[in-house]
């Protein structure tokens, strides 16, 4: 007793509580660090916002305007009009909305299926951990492409709450019910090694429940890599959805999505180019900042770095 | 892994720049048309293999066209629409004493008297034999096919070598191409072994030939070879000696391959690869001089997932209201003139060809202020101002049921259709009926019910695609589109599930050898079909097919594949 509260308040120990908060700052402070992770948090912060803000466009996402059919990028159709003569950009902006949505509920459900089932495997270990990775060993071996589209096909035919046709939801669950294996094998990785730690053996001695352990105390210190891994399948998750879309798997039109943009592109490409290249571009800009900003990520969540940064580690 | 992915990145924009530039820059082709192989060789562009070169199988055009290089029937039909001979020495008619018909009875029967000098390609001459032996095949209870007009025949009998007749039980005025036209041959009793049964027959993927060509291989996937057949009736054809039937999935690929002459004939191209082959010196475009396809609206009169609109109604569609309100509410000229380049042809009736195209039928207008009324009559009305009505006092919905359906059509036609469907679905959508648009492929649509067929299942409000007979005669389609019995899942595809006593009494009326009397009926169905609307007609489509510039005599047609003339067809 006597020893623990020495140790508490010292300047080498800081209290748990201020600890988490300068581990937020270092992450913070390296993340500012690495310039192509600001690049890429401006680029994807800005096509955020000129998605949230399509409403501001003059013209309608959907209305049919035959008259202008095909026209090429101009002052009134910055980006041109589709076959349909619709204004290109006002599309792409509400496209992205569908697009960056798909990507980012997908990854939640990534989530929300592959950390629990690392969590449970590295904590318990035995035949239970067994168990679980050799079921997530049969879903990496499944062809993600194929079974994607097999999904997509079958839930097209169903129409039961949160799964009608083509919705975002159930796109983006085709996704996300494919891509949790990443996270639970990184969440297991990372509980085989923290479990060990004495300070879960001190909270274990305390008494403490294996749920309030798992989550209290080995989960906040395992999110740094899921974090990072989140960035990088957010942008898998925009490419299938890109991809489905174009397979015509994805968002049905008239409701635009990048990927249903391409994909009605290509019967054009040769003669109205603009049609592929500016979703191209923007599907270019959305999977490469993201990608960066799960670069910065990774550096700033890198432990040796930061001990490298105050010199106990060379 | 990030890093190798940022790298895929670069490298795919750098590639869509490369191709957009390629692409700013690309301008068709002015050089003569490279020759594929050599100067008497032809290469046919296909989206697949065909699944047999018996059409009877799975009709998907690819095996009419390859049965048409091979397999010859007893006539066929010209693009004006004439029939004529091929196995057949002579049409057999009333006035020529092959036709003779028992009018107290209700029968008929029709003499073929064959040629005698067509030969299979082993040196076995054609005979009355093999259309005995295809008839057994196709009217095999367990292994055979229906053919149109089979329900009328009593018996096919063997009267010479060279001769045969066919007893009607009924009159069958589609008797001329009954054993011929776009989809049938004759077999070789001989070769095909007759218990493998006429769907599924070896000889069905490897015919002996009584055409002009031979089929020397087949590399599933990728091609097919056919030679010229020494044994061809008719001397000094076919001039061309070598055809490849190639493979290439990619339409876009297939229009790039005829803009740069590696390849002569790609078949079925729609209205982009038209407007885009127009200006080519070396691809030219060949249009049916006649119109056969309509794109069409097909209106599920039954409950969505039912097929018996008496039993379940369908609560929006039953009312024929509603249907007439939908035909005012689609600018037809609009789709057509911008969609598909002022092509098609504005089309509101069945009886549009010649010759029973001496209706009064008057084009319905198009006026979606007409058709807000007649929904509002029909108790449809927006009370919520969303947009879209529901029923206040409907006729088959209960009350505050939302007039929001499934618009459907299939893939394989391409952009043109998935416009259309979306311009139809925004012009119903500003007289308050909500469509969700979806496409399928044309083999989910169009299967049978116990494959889970969307169409034959009833599961679908409203989908549309283009169809029309084949031939010059309407009555098989008119029985197959709208007869009582053909509601029946399997039995026809009145996919309406639309029930008219009176139409199904002029239907048989309609089966008769007097042409006054048929167009006389003809157009006493048309009247009906306008006040109905069981199914809405919109514009036709253009049948069109690419050739190179090199080839003569390519003459595209509504009734039959391309093909239909090969062995008339000459190289510059």
């Amino acid at each position: 007793m006597s020893d623990l509260a020495a140790i508490k308040g010292t300047p080498e120990y800081p209290h748990p509580l201020e600890s988490q908060v300068n581990l937020v700052g270092n992450v913070w402070r390296r993340f500012l660090r690495h310039k192509g992770a600001i690049g890429g948090l401006v680029v994807f912060g800005l096509l955020i916002a000129l998605t949230v803000l399509a409403f501001v466009s003059p013209y309608s996402p959907t209305a049919s305007n035959l008259p202008e059919r095909f026209e090429g990028p101009s002052t009134a159709h910055w980006f041109g009009t589709d076959a349909l003569g619709i204004d290109l950009l006002t599309r792409i902006l509400y496209g992205g909305r569908i697009s960056l949505a798909v990507g980012g509920i997908a990854v939640a459900i990534s989530l929300l299926i592959g950390v629990p089932i690392g969590a449970i495997a590295g904590y318990y270990g035995g035949k239970l951990d067994s168990i679980l990775m050799r079921i997530t060993d049969a879903f990496l071996s499944l062809p993600p492409f194929l079974v994607l589209i097999l999904l997509a096909a079958i839930l097209r035919e169903v129409d039961i709450p949160l799964f009608q046709r083509s919705s975002v939801f159930t796109i983006s669950f085709v996704i996300g019910i494919l891509s949790w294996m990443t996270f639970s094998r990184l969440v297991r990785a990372a509980f085989l090694t923290l479990r060990e730690m004495d300070y879960v053996n001190a909270a274990r001695a305390l008494g403490a429940s294996d749920l309030r352990i798992i989550l209290g105390h080995i989960l906040p210190n395992a999110v740094g890599p899921v974090i990072v891994e989140a960035t990088l399948q957010l942008g898998y998750a925009i490419i299938q959805e890109a991809g489905l879309s174009f397979l015509g798997f994805g968002i049905q039109p008239p409701t635009p999505s990048w990927g249903n943009l391409l994909s009605d592109a290509q019967e054009h490409f040769i003669k109205y180019p603009w049609l592929a290249v500016f979703p191209g571009i923007m599907i270019f800009l959305s999977i490469i900042s993201v990608n960066y900003i799960g670069d910065g990520l990774r550096d700033a969540f890198d432990p040796y770095k930061m001990l490298e940064k105050v010199g106990e580690y060379t | 892994m990030s890093k190798n992915f940022r790298t895929l990145a670069l490298l795919t924009l750098t590639s869509v720049t490369i191709l957009s530039l390629i692409g700013c820059q690309a301008a068709p082709s002015t050089a003569p048309a490279a020759n594929p192989s050599d100067e008497k060789s032809i290469t046919i562009l296909v989206g697949e293999d065909p699944p047999s070169f018996n059409p009877m199988v799975a009709d998907t055009g690819y095996d009419a066209l390859v049965m048409e290089l091979v397999l010859l029937g007893m006539t066929d039909i010209d693009p004006n629409g004439t029939v004529f001979p091929e196995l057949a020495a002579e049409l057999p008619t009333v006035d020529s004493g092959g036709v003779v018909l028992d009018e107290a009875a209700g029968t008929m029967s029709v003499t073929w008297k064959m040629r005698q000098d067509v030969q299979w390609q082993d040196g076995q001459s054609v005979t009355a034999d093999d259309v005995l032996f295809t008839w057994n095949a196709i009217q095999d209870p367990n292994t055979g096919s229906w053919i149109p007009g089979i329900d009328s025949i009593d018996s096919v009998e063997k009267v010479d070598q060279y001769t045969f007749k066919v007893n009607y039980s009924a009159i069958y005025p589609g008797y001329l191409t009954q054993f011929g036209g776009e989809q049938l041959a004759i077999w070789p009793a001989h070769y095909c072994d007759a218990s493998q049964g006429f769907v599924a027959w070896d000889c069905g993927r490897k015919p002996l030939s009584d055409g002009p060509f031979v089929l020397q291989d087949w590399v599933e996937g990728d091609h097919m070879t056919f030679l010229k057949n020494d044994k061809y009736y008719v001397a000094g054809k076919p001039e061309i000696e070598k055809v490849t039937v190639q493979v290439v999935p990619d339409d876009s690929v297939r229009k790039t391959m005829m803009q740069q002459g590696d390849a002569d004939i790609d078949m079925w191209i729609n209205v982009n690869t038209i407007n885009d082959l127009k200006d080519s010196q070396v691809a030219k475009v060949s249009l049916s001089p006649s119109d056969r396809f309509v794109m069409r609206l097909f209106m599920n009169e039954a409950e969505k997932g039912t097929v018996d609109a008496e039993a379940t109604p369908h609560p929006i569609l039953s009312d024929v209201r509603v249907r007439q309100a939908i035909r005012q509410a689609i600018d037809v000229d609009t789709i057509n003139n911008e969609i598909f380049l002022g092509l098609g042809h504005p089309q509101w009736t069945e009886f549009f060809r010649p010759p029973y195209n001496k209706c009064d039928v008057p084009r319905p207008a198009y006026d979606p202020e007409a058709a807000k009324a007649l929904l509002e009559e029909a108790g449809w009305t927006d009370t919520n101002n969303d947009g879209v009505r529901e029923c206040h006092g409907c006729a088959s919905a209960e009350e505050g049921y939302e007039m929001h359906m499934e618009f459907i059509t299939y893939a394989e036609y391409g952009e043109p259709l998935e416009l259309t469907q979306q311009l139809i679905a925004e012009m119903l959508g500003k007289v308050g009926i909500k469509l969700d648009l979806t496409v399928v492929e044309g083999s989910v649509l169009w299967a049978d019910a116990q494959s889970g067929g969307i169409e034959q299942s009833g599961n679908f409000d409203i989908d549309i695609w283009d169809d029309g007979y084949a031939g010059v005669d309407p009555t098989d389609y008119i029985w197959e589109n709208y007869s009582i019995e053909a509601a029946t899942p399997g039995f026809g595809w009145n996919l309406a599930r639309w029930k008219n006593d009176e139409f199904n009494s002029l239907i048989e009326d309609s089966y008769t050898l007097d042409e006054a009397s048929r167009q006389e009926t003809f157009c006493k169905m048309a009247k009906i079909l306008d006040e109905q609307a069981p199914e809405i007609m919109l514009f036709t489509v253009p049948n069109a097919d690419a050739h190179s510039s090199r080839l003569e005599g390519v003459q595209s047609t509504v009734n039959d594949l391309v093909t239909w003339n090969i062995a008339d067809w000459k190289i510059k």
